[in-house]
């Protein structure tokens, strides 16, 4: 039995969610074993693990589509006090749900998010102009008086977004947010995503998409087998592996014959930046190139300060050997490997 | 908003209400007073409250769990106070149906015969009674059954076999015995409860089917009011009573 329980660092301390000891049981299967966690107000959380390791499940328990084995569920009510949702679930805070993919009533997209807003109780001269402006900005203006069942999946997901934030609710669960869309409908809900971000709003996803989690996220949790198994800031999961990663985009390739040579010359020059403390069994060099993508990766010590002076030193001393075209910190490669290393 | 998705069944069965009225009323042969006419159209009727019964009430909860729409609704809304007002609406459609069915009805008899029957008002509140009656039934099978289809196959089954084999049985077993539990029974007092024709308000009659050879055979025409009433308000309280229980443990 793991407990995995982590205080936030941050000061925003108010917190609007807590799992304790949470567990599901469809007879002898635990779809969510005794989990710990809180989030606190602001907070983008992001809900990662493999297929059936409880993400879903945990949401639709918060939901109360389904019901708790044992634990509890607590929620911030109107007072400020957290509340068992078990117990009673009136008075919550507004909360908005995207669960699985999204099935509506055979109507239009104008008359059921008006529903929607109504059992929300949003108030009623907001409605129309709040749906107007959801509608445009989701590319659905146009779709507004059709009926549902002639839209494509990613407009049905769309929708199902919408629909979850119509009311403009203070926390929004998010399963699978990406499923089924395109590009830019992706584009435009991390677009959104990250206007509720700066809203303050707290903001709850489960996905398998490390990318749009890394990039929207502050804090991780990693779930497998119905427990979580590592909850932390992002930043410090990156501690965690001992590294952090510079990814430079070089103008011309380096001549394999010649790598090596410009490979001791990296080591030499940047020594003093570099990660000492690279694990081996998940990185083999501080320093490493791939030819195919014409990419420089630098594993450094982390600092601020040590990223400048690489920056400096690449663009001062390798002037000879190469030409950097952009230099940028993927969050998604590390979280890849940690999450790798966490999800055996 | 369930009114809103169902408006086009709505108008769809009135008018087959209204028209099946005139049409039985106008070009059915065999009524030969106001009293005949309407208990042969009520008795037909009952069918047809039946069949609109499973059409409105058999998907009320089950469509929300197979179809995944409560998805989107029971995180925004308390699943009971859904249901709930979803029963009331489509309640709401069905008594609208029965009161333009007994209106077009109480106009035919009086176009034919010049009359008004003031015992069909009695009937119409016993129509009604027996629609929420009929619709608990639905809603606690909607709860436990996994589709729509099921429920109303399984209702229908219940109502026109189930409690016909036990009226039977229980004929065979001891004829004084009048089979109050069964709804086919109760529905009887709907139509019965209009005087005239060769009904003057026994509640049983003898059949002969060997004659002499063998002993008569009583059957039991339909019950008294005050029982009628009991029954259904019996099967009302338990329906909700399980169906509350069952969609309490209903997980999606």
């Amino acid at each position: 039995m793991a407990i995995n329980k982590l205080i936030s660092d941050n000061n925003l301390n108010e917190i609007v969610l807590k799992l304790d000891n949470l567990t599901k049981k469809f007879r002898h299967f635990f779809a969510v074993n005794n989990v710990n966690l809180e989030v606190h107000k602001g907070e983008t959380i992001g809900f990662v693990g493999p297929n059936g390791a409880g993400k879903t499940t945990t949401i639709k328990l918060i939901a109360t589509l389904l019901k708790p084995s044992s634990g509890k569920i607590l929620i911030k009510n109107k007072g400020g006090d957290l509340q068992d949702i078990s117990i009673n679930s009136q008075d919550l805070v507004s909360m908005g749900f995207l669960i699985d993919i999204p099935v509506f009533y055979d109507s239009t997209p104008y008359v059921l998010l008006k529903h929607y807003a109504q059992l929300h109780k949003y108030p009623k001269n907001k409605i129309k102009q709040r749906i107007d402006e959801l509608l445009l900005f989701f590319d659905l203006a146009n779709w507004k008086k059709k009926r549902i069942k002639k839209f494509s999946k990613g407009m049905k997901q769309k929708l199902g977004f919408i629909q979850a934030i119509i009311h403009e609710p203070e926390i929004i669960f998010l399963d699978e947010p990406q499923t089924g869309l395109d590009p830019k409908a992706r584009i435009k809900i991390r677009q959104y995503l990250m206007t509720l971000k700066e809203q303050k709003k707290t903001i709850f996803i489960a996905s398998h998409m490390l990318r749009e989690i890394s990039e929207i996220c502050e804090k991780i949790a990693f779930i497998n087998n119905g427990e979580i198994i590592k909850f932390d800031r992002i930043e410090n999961m990156e501690k965690l592996l001992k590294t952090s990663e510079i990814v430079c985009q070089l103008l011309k390739p380096i001549p394999l014959e010649r790598f090596e040579l410009v490979e001791k010359k990296l080591n030499e020059k940047l020594a003093p930046y570099l990660d000492k403390n690279i694990d081996p069994t998940i990185v083999k060099s501080p320093v490493q190139y791939q030819p195919s993508s014409k990419n420089l990766i630098i594993y450094y010590d982390g600092k601020p300060e040590s990223k400048g002076e690489i920056f400096k030193i690449l663009g001062k001393d390798f002037d000879a050997e190469f030409t950097v075209t952009s230099f940028s910190q993927s969050k998604t490669s590390l979280l890849e490997k940690l999450y790798l290393e966490e999800i055996k | 908003m369930e009114l809103r998705l169902r408006w086009k069944k709505v108008l769809f069965f009135s008018i087959v209400s209204v028209v099946f009225v005139l049409l039985f009323s106008f070009f059915y042969p065999y009524h030969f007073d106001e009293g005949k006419l309407f208990r042969d159209e009520i008795d037909f009727f009952r069918f047809f409250i039946i069949f609109v019964s499973c059409f409105f009430f058999s998907d009320i909860v089950c469509s929300e769990f197979a179809n995944k729409t409560g998805y989107i609704l029971f995180p925004k809304i308390n699943r009971y106070k859904l249901i709930g007002g979803k029963y009331i609406a489509n309640l709401s459609i069905i008594i609208f149906l029965v009161i333009i069915h007994y209106l077009t009805l109480d106009i035919s008899v009086w176009v034919i015969y010049d009359t008004v029957i003031p015992e069909s008002y009695i009937s119409l509140g016993i129509a009604i009674f027996y629609t929420i009656t009929l619709s608990g039934l639905l809603l606690l099978f909607s709860t436990i059954m996994p589709k729509a289809n099921l429920t109303t196959v399984i209702v229908i089954l219940i109502y026109l076999v189930g409690f016909l084999i036990l009226e039977q049985a229980l004929t065979a077993i001891n004829q004084e015995i009048e089979p109050i539990f069964s709804l086919n029974y109760i529905g009887n007092l709907i139509k019965f409860v209009i005087p005239g024709g060769p009904f003057s308000g026994e509640r049983w009659f003898l059949v002969y089917y060997a004659g002499d050879l063998l002993p008569p055979v009583k059957v039991w025409r339909t019950p008294t009011m005050e029982v009628a009433i009991l029954i259904m308000s019996l099967y009302i309280a338990l329906s909700f009573l399980f169906m509350f229980l069952a969609l309490k443990r209903k997980e999606l």
